[in-house]
């Protein structure tokens, strides 16, 4: 004969199916004869119904709620690809890869030999800074400075650039018409500019440290 | 019940037609699932505001993941991982507390939902459903997600104890005790 406490425990295995042959005949042994335990297995097997229901319905309404396959694309795991195929894309990558190099040796020798692009500013033209700030040298290098102007769109009809001397103030004014880059030698290496032009989006990008 | 004790076979066959992007395949890896992955937020949340939100967002991570998972077995853990740090996630953002506030935090929900309905209830109709289910999220977290789990993923103790990577012997004693609880619980409420 099998306790109260046990023959509680056989009855939530057997409500799940759970309870071997040996304890489902444990359990019904100890159900003949403690109606303390039948009273406890009827409201057990009550509680069951009403989880069951309670989570069915809770299932459903988030379901209906919001539940549905996302818009967004699994990474996709590689697929074989037929032989022909591979030694294509080998080749196309081998050509890739060397241009590559070749391209990053040009830009390697280019960046030894020419100082790093530096963006100074970038502006909306629809308000036009009258003076773009820069830090400005104490005193101005002797390395000619030059800057491009990149305009990101054909509405620069004109572009004026103003290179500053800490000493003198303005030491020359270049006129830009219609100019898609400007290369303007400067002693000073940090030029201010100042735009007289209408436009949208420029980007100022100084080829001087 | 949604999800029935899963074939692992067939659980195999929709994650590899899902790595390819198959979508009524991962469809079908949805509804395999469902259950546990609402069961596990509703259990960390125990709110239906956020209920649906999160189990969007564990779909959403398991859909960019699909083709990181070798193993049919490791989904339903790796799924009940994903769907407590994401609910834990969800519930921390909304209520701006830190994170070593956890345990503290579904202590005094379950408190509160000892006084007051628990908002999952707003999302059923049924009085003794409502009744029954807040008198569940009134339940510590181990007895209520263990619960959740039994009536909306699985009715089998192994697959239990091996999505809850514990041994079957465990699991079986706190259903017997969540059981037990709630029906204190219910007996002691008019």
């Amino acid at each position: 004969m099998i306790s109260c406490r046990t023959a509680e425990q056989f009855a939530s295995q057997s409500l799940d199916g759970q309870a071997t042959a040996a304890e489902e005949q444990l359990l019904a042994a100890h159900l003949a004869d403690c109606p303390a335990c039948r009273d406890y297995r009827n409201r057990l097997a009550e509680l069951d119904r009403n989880l069951a229901d309670a989570t069915g319905e809770l299932l459903a309404a988030v379901t209906k709620q919001s539940i549905s396959i996302p818009k967004v694309s699994p990474r996709q795991a590689p697929r074989r690809m037929a032989p022909w195929l591979t030694t294509a894309i080998a080749a196309a990558a081998c050509l890739l890869i060397g241009g590559t190099l070749a391209i990053g040796l040009l830009g390697w020798m280019n960046h030894v030999t020419r100082p790093t692009d530096r963006t100074i500013a970038t502006t909306n033209l629809a308000q036009p800074p009258a003076v773009v700030a820069a830090n400005r040298p104490a005193t101005p290098p002797d390395q000619p400075a030059r800057f491009y102007v990149f305009r990101t769109v054909r509405q620069i009809p004109s572009a004026r650039g103003v290179m500053w001397d800490n000493e003198s103030g303005v030491q020359r004014v270049e006129q830009y018409d219609r100019e898609e880059s400007v290369k303007v030698v400067c002693p000073d290496s940090n030029v201010d500019i100042e735009w007289a032009v209408p436009s949208r989006a420029v980007l100022l990008t100084s080829l001087n440290p | 019940m949604s999800g029935e004790p899963t074939d692992f076979l067939q659980i195999e066959r929709l994650l590899s037609r899902a790595r390819l992007g198959d979508r009524p395949a991962i469809s079908q890896l949805f509804d395999c699932f469902r259950g546990l992955v609402v069961g596990v937020c509703a259990a960390v949340l125990g709110r239906s505001d956020l209920l649906a939100d999160a189990v969007q967002e564990v779909f959403i991570k398991l859909l960019r993941s699909v083709g990181s998972i070798r193993h049919p077995k490791a989904l339903g853990p790796w799924l009940r991982k994903v769907a407590r740090t994401t609910a834990l996630d969800l519930a921390r953002n909304q209520s701006g507390r830190p994170a070593g506030a956890e345990k503290n935090e579904l202590a005094a929900r379950s408190e509160q939902a000892n006084t007051a309905p628990s908002p999952l209830d707003e999302l059923i109709e049924d009085e003794t459903s409502r009744r029954t289910l807040a008198a569940m999220m009134a339940l510590r977290p181990d007895y209520r997600e263990v619960l959740l789990l039994r009536y909306l993923h699985s009715r089998s103790y192994a697959e239990m104890a091996d999505v809850l990577g514990e041994p079957v012997t465990a699991i079986q004693v706190r259903l017997h005790r969540a059981r037990k609880e709630l029906l204190k619980s219910l007996g002691e409420r008019p």
